[in-house]
């Protein structure tokens, strides 16, 4: 699903985000990106949903490379990924139920199969009873599963999750964890990236531990 | 379907939630419609007016006494073998009195007081429609106060001369003001948009990174441009036709004297119609002034 050969991305001549990263994602894995802050995790899932260029190397979506991917069909790629933002990215004007809505708005899916989508999101991640709440009046868990809900109301084959625990308690981690792992059961590629390593070691999933850009371990599945 | 559906309710919710905002923006750009308006319609009711007398012009050629028949004759050929004259009437002298009788109306009695008949007998030009400009009327009065037995050429060259050069002058004023004014209410316009970017600029930003094209993040926008153009156009059109209703009574006025009165115009539909179409354009053209701006990406 991703495959990246030899990728170099920079912020700027100075500040290289990745450095020669090789790794290949396969379909319906679950995969942590593990690494202390600063290790470039953000940046590689950037890079995986085409929000930063490949500056170099070989990057390779749903087996398309990237590189010869035209700036109009980068909006239909990412329509095939959902992600789930480290900051949420929930727009506090909008309650839940529209903020789930949006990837239907966006993907011209309306009526009843837009009701039946969001509902189904939101009893996934248990937030039904939240659908007309606003972000700002939720807990950091309820809104990291509204942006779950978000992520997956479009069942996108792809579910990036940028430091979904970070500002979460050991219990709410578990319990993250637990519906992501739901997410990837159903076929879904689910990619986390995360800082907490002790936890990630438990889940015996695989794990692509990378430092200063660089991948050091994992980066390709077990054969 | 659904996603005009959400661009339409995108623009319109921006518009509702800043009432303020909107409502002077919209009359802003009907104050500048207003404006272009009024001028336009002085523009072309001047235009009307110039038309008008244009149609009238004629020159004068007073032939001297000892002009008669045969001479007269031969001037009428010569100006009728000119490209610009259409016709031309002879009026003698007895004529001419009877005409400036008629012409004086209740105040004929005048007349009365003078000996003898003191006009002269005359030449009426007419000139063909797209002949009756003044450069050519100067240039066949020049030619015919050369030949022989004509006294005097008279076509009210000065005041005549004076009135085209006002209406150019009020031409150009009304282009470069308007063009002017048209700029100021792009800005504003710009400005308006601006707000409604910057207040959207997070959810602009989620909805490109799940996957919505920009023209999808943009065409909200383009559409409030666009709407506030039209209302604020439409708006300026219809304060313009009643400022119009209002002073139209005081501006009838008579063309020559005993002819037909002059009676001023509003816009044409189409034309208004154009108008207000040109507003949206407006509002198009602030809205990607401002995108160009703040929404590159």
């Amino acid at each position: 699903m991703i495959e990246m050969y030899h990728v170099h991305m920079s912020y700027g001549p100075d500040s290289p985000a990745l450095t020669d990263i090789t790794l290949r994602i396969e379909k319906a894995e679950f995969v942590f990106i593990t690494g202390p802050s600063g290790a470039g995790k953000t940046s590689l899932l950037r890079l995986a949903f085409l929000a930063e260029p490949c500056q170099a190397g070989q990057m390779l979506l749903f087996g398309k490379n990237v590189a010869r991917v035209k700036r109009r069909e980068i909006p239909l790629l990412r329509r095939r990924i959902g992600v789930v933002f480290q900051d949420f990215k929930l727009i506090p004007t909008m309650t839940v139920r529209e903020n789930v809505g949006l990837v239907c708005d966006v993907m011209g899916i309306g009526g009843r199969e837009r009701r039946q989508r969001i509902n189904e999101a939101l009893r996934m991640v248990g937030l039904e009873h939240k659908a007309g709440s606003f972000p700002l009046k939720l807990s950091g868990g309820e809104q990291q599963r509204a942006a779950i809900a978000r992520a997956i109301v479009n069942d996108p084959p792809i579910l990036l999750a940028d430091e979904p625990t970070g500002n979460l308690d050991p219990e709410l981690s578990r319990a993250i964890y637990r519906l992501l792992s739901e997410i990837n059961a159903r076929g879904v590629t689910v990619v986390v990236a995360t800082h907490d390593i002790d936890w990630v070691r438990r889940t015996r999933k695989r794990i692509i531990e990378i430092d200063r850009g660089r991948v050091i371990s994992g980066g390709m599945p077990d054969a | 379907m659904r996603r005009s559906a959400v661009i339409v309710s995108r623009a319109l919710v921006d518009l509702v939630r800043r009432p303020a905002v909107t409502g002077l923006t919209i009359g802003t750009v009907a104050v500048v419609f207003l404006l272009l308006g009024l001028f336009g319609l002085l523009a072309s009711n001047f235009s009307g007016l110039a038309d008008k007398l244009s149609s009238r012009l004629r020159l004068t050629v007073f032939v001297d006494d000892d002009c008669q028949r045969e001479c007269r004759q031969q001037l009428q050929q010569w100006l009728q073998s000119r490209e610009a004259v259409a016709a031309v009437v002879v009026v003698e002298r007895q004529q001419a009195l009877e005409d400036f009788r008629r012409r004086l109306g209740d105040d004929a009695h005048l007349l009365e007081v003078l000996g003898e008949n003191p006009l002269p007998a005359s030449l009426q030009v007419e000139l063909r429609p797209g002949k009756r400009r003044t450069e050519i009327m100067a240039a066949l009065a020049t030619q015919l106060e050369k030949l022989a037995g004509v006294e005097e050429v008279q076509y009210g060259q000065r005041w005549l001369g004076r009135f085209f050069r006002f209406i150019r002058v009020v031409r150009t004023l009304g282009l470069v003001l308007g063009g002017l004014i048209l700029l100021a209410a792009a800005v504003i316009v710009s400005n308006t948009i601006r707000l409604s970017v910057y207040s959207r600029r997070q959810e602009s930003e989620i909805m490109g990174l799940v996957g919505a094209t920009p023209a999808f993040i943009k065409a909200p926008f383009y559409l409030q441009g666009a709407l506030v153009g039209l209302l604020g156009a439409g708006l300026g059109v219809g304060l313009a036709y009643l400022a119009f209703l209002v002073v139209a009574p005081w501006l009838r006025m008579p063309v020559g004297l005993g002819q037909s009165s002059f009676t001023p115009a509003f816009l044409s539909p189409t034309t208004a119609l154009l108008v207000v179409a040109g507003g949206a354009l407006l509002g198009l053209a602030g809205t990607a002034a401002s995108l160009w701006r703040h929404l590159r990406k």
